[in-house]
């Protein structure tokens, strides 16, 4: 079917189109267009030929738009050894390692969400829940309970069906991500401490202290836990058809659910990936920590989205994946650790980190952007 | 049908503003007013303030979290002066430095008479206000100084230390590393190698001690401005076995804390006593509520003692394992110094 005539100074889409997905293509095909009309006078090609060399172009300022985080990555890791070697000794290698578990596991559930353009404010409310209920069911210093394996079980049980409550609950009464997901993370929240009564429990489990010391070959045990969930999540975003789907949507929703595919369906399940990943999030917080207060999920959300876009996901959907997530968080995780190996002031040092966020993202952004990322 | 429902709704809305308003007058109501419950030292101030309230048959209580939202805080106490007028009377643990200035002219406008705990602003004084009744806290200052004094005796008075900060802008944080410098000072073979602002939180103080070890060799002590952030430089600590071994101290006195100096991880801590401060706060703003009492010496420091291996066993038994028993009506107990004002205080 011609949904665009006219080649010359005027576009024509044809009028039965939906009123979004015609606006939708308008934009991008304006795009491209003005682009052509521009370039016209000046070269002697046809407009077809125009055409595909433009698309051309686009997939190579993709490239750099994946591959410059990486480079900066490398960049940054020989700059920070040559200028202090403490910082690549083993322990603080290791130490990396450790404490990138928890930012790794909560960045993989929220680039789905992200992916789709949306935003999940529930997973620090959700972390916070499943390491504070979990400390007072297992083995502890504030209650008989010993339930070992169903105390760890129960509550990620709860954290995961939480998720389904806010996808449902964002689909089905349309109301925006951000607010829904504010309001059901603070709910969590406050049952957490309602439910150890303001006194949090210290973990006396034996295998729980055990596991953040354990280390096979060398990689703590708790980053092995963060790279196999994150691992599982690259091959359902990459390799099915949900991951697939989360991509369409995030490219362009109204041509996905013109093209079949339930848009809700696919967000709930977003969410659901998401609070999946806070509650085990929580689970390999209170194995470091052994002390489950309901803060345990504290600032480690904007952190992770922080690292998330410097990897190059954008926060309006579409962009970003597997390979962003976790160059992001090296790359967030290295610049913290450095700049306390070095001892920057306290007091320069929020600013610093937020100087350095806009350089990097800056630097990792595509060339050719026409319009400002909301 | 709809507009048989807003009826009934908005006569129901005016039937409970009538009772509300022809309120028992022989009762006061206590607000108190905290940072927040999942915190377990705010938790044991709003406690303290519940243990009066019940010591007293004619006052009813409501706990009110602010967040640390001054806007939370102020909001809050507005609606309670709304509802019960002059028979209100607050403990607050105020949510900001910047705050205390406004709660203290709401409250004085309204007619109602309140105590502040921890913070206040520059200049601000409870002698100027008719119903500021008293500013209590333990002396951040001495708690710091005496933590890191004892750091500083048991790894013999010279080596590493590094410094965890509380959150930036608050009073407790400043005023306790201003008493771990001044026993820096004292000890001129100490050397500070790095201080990062861990902002209570567990989670970074233990990031930022696992980042010492790797950067820096022979650490001896770690000082820590609250309880949290010591047990979370301890847990990075343990990682490495040095528990017990590299000191580390805290502040504030919660159950996990005390549990660890009885565990030898942590050398002391400081028991803040929540319970004290918050409900005798109250009993000091009821005082001048009911019976109209001024106090002459308005700015009180706090008995906070400081707890070791030694006295663990028997605070523990006091404070944790049971609620202390308090006698309310003597309003001297708490006092370890008091002032006419915060000039006096500054200047002694």
């Amino acid at each position: 079917m011609q949904f665009i005539s006219g080649i010359g100074d005027e576009l024509h889409i044809e009028n039965t189109l939906p009123h979004q997905l015609r606006r939708s293509i308008l934009t991008k095909q304006e795009d491209i267009w003005m682009e052509l009309f521009r370039k016209r006078n000046r070269s002697s090609q046809t407009i077809a030929e125009e055409f595909v060399q433009k698309v051309e172009n686009e997939a190579r300022s993709n490239l750099i738009r994946v591959y410059a985080p990486i480079t900066l990555l490398v960049g940054m890791t020989i700059f920070f050894s040559i200028y202090d070697s403490h910082f690549f000794s083993l322990k603080n290698i290791l130490n990396i390692l450790q404490q990138m578990a928890v930012p790794l596991i909560l960045a993989t559930g929220l680039s789905f969400v992200l992916l789709i353009g949306r935003i999940d404010l529930s997973v620090e409310g959700v972390m916070g829940f499943v390491g504070s209920f979990m400390a007072l069911l297992i083995l502890n210093d504030r209650n008989a309970n010993d339930f070992g394996f169903w105390g760890v079980l129960i509550p990620i049980a709860i954290g995961i069906f939480y998720g389904l409550i806010t996808g449902i609950l964002h689909v089905k009464l349309r109301i925006a991500s951000f607010i829904i997901t504010f309001a059901t993370g603070t709910i969590i929240k406050g049952i957490a401490i309602l439910l150890y009564d303001s006194r949090a429990a210290r973990v006396q489990e034996q295998w729980m202290t055990d596991w953040s010391m354990m280390s096979f070959l060398g990689i703590p045990l708790i980053t092995w836990i963060a790279v196999a969930f994150f691992l599982v999540c690259s091959i359902i975003l990459n390799y099915t058809a949900f991951g697939r789907a989360v991509y369409a949507i995030g490219d362009n929703e109204a041509a996905a659910r013109a093209s079949g595919i339930n848009v809700e369906r696919v967000t709930v399940k977003a969410f659901v990936i998401s609070s999946t990943a806070a509650a085990l999030a929580g689970f390999v917080a209170l194995i470091r920590l052994k002390f489950g207060q309901a803060s345990l999920g504290d600032d480690q959300m904007f952190p992770c989205i922080t690292a998330l876009v410097i990897g190059g996901a954008s926060l309006s959907g579409g962009r970003g994946g597997t390979l962003q997530t976790i160059v992001g968080i090296l790359i967030y995780m290295e610049l913290l650790n450095f700049l306390t190996i070095i001892g920057v002031d306290a007091n320069y040092k929020k600013a610093l980190q937020g100087i350095i966020i806009i350089v990097a993202v800056a630097l990792t952004l595509s060339r050719g952007r026409k319009t400002i990322a909301k | 049908m709809k507009k048989f429902l807003v009826l009934m709704l908005a006569l129901a809305m005016m039937l409970s503003l009538f009772t509300a308003a022809s309120a028992q007058d022989d009762k006061w109501y206590l607000g108190i007013m905290v940072h927040g419950l999942e915190n377990e030292f705010w938790a044991q101030e709003a406690n303290g303030a519940i243990l009066f309230a019940e010591s007293k048959e004619n006052v009813e209580y409501q706990v009110m979290v602010t967040d640390g939202d001054d806007n939370k805080e102020n909001q809050a106490i507005r609606d309670f002066i709304a509802k019960h007028g002059q028979r209100a009377f607050f403990i607050t643990d105020v949510a900001s430095t910047a705050n205390s200035v406004n709660f203290a002219e709401i409250c004085e406008e309204a007619g109602v008479y309140f105590t502040m705990l921890w913070q206040h602003a520059e200049g601000l004084e409870p002698k100027d206000f008719k119903h500021f009744v008293a500013h209590m806290s333990p002396d951040d200052f001495v708690s710091g100084y005496n933590t890191a004094k004892y750091l500083f005796d048991l790894i013999g008075g010279k080596g590493k230390v590094c410094a965890l900060y509380g959150v930036q802008g608050e009073d407790s944080a400043a005023n306790r590393y201003a008493g771990f410098q001044a026993a820096l000072k004292d000890y001129p073979e100490i050397e500070m190698v790095d201080m990062q602002v861990a902002s209570w939180s567990q989670d970074q103080a233990m990031n930022f001690t696992q980042t010492w070890l790797a950067a820096h060799d022979d650490i001896a002590a770690i000082w820590a401005a609250n309880d949290t952030m010591g047990l979370g430089a301890i847990e990075a600590l343990k990682l490495e076995g040095k528990n017990g071994k590299v000191f580390v101290n805290g502040v504030d006195g919660i159950a996990a804390a005390f549990d660890s100096v009885a565990a030898g991880d942590m050398a002391s801590t400081v028991a803040n006593n929540g319970y004290l401060l918050m409900g005798y706060g109250a009993a000091y703003a009821y005082e001048a509520a009911v019976n109209g009492k001024t106090f002459d010496r308005p700015v009180i420091k706090t008995n906070a003692p400081l707890i070791t291996a030694e006295n663990v066993a028997e605070y523990k038994a006091m404070f944790i394992d049971g609620q202390p028993e308090y006698n309310f009506n003597d309003l001297a107990f708490p006092v370890l110094s008091d002032y006419e004002s915060f000039e006096e205080l500054k200047n002694k």
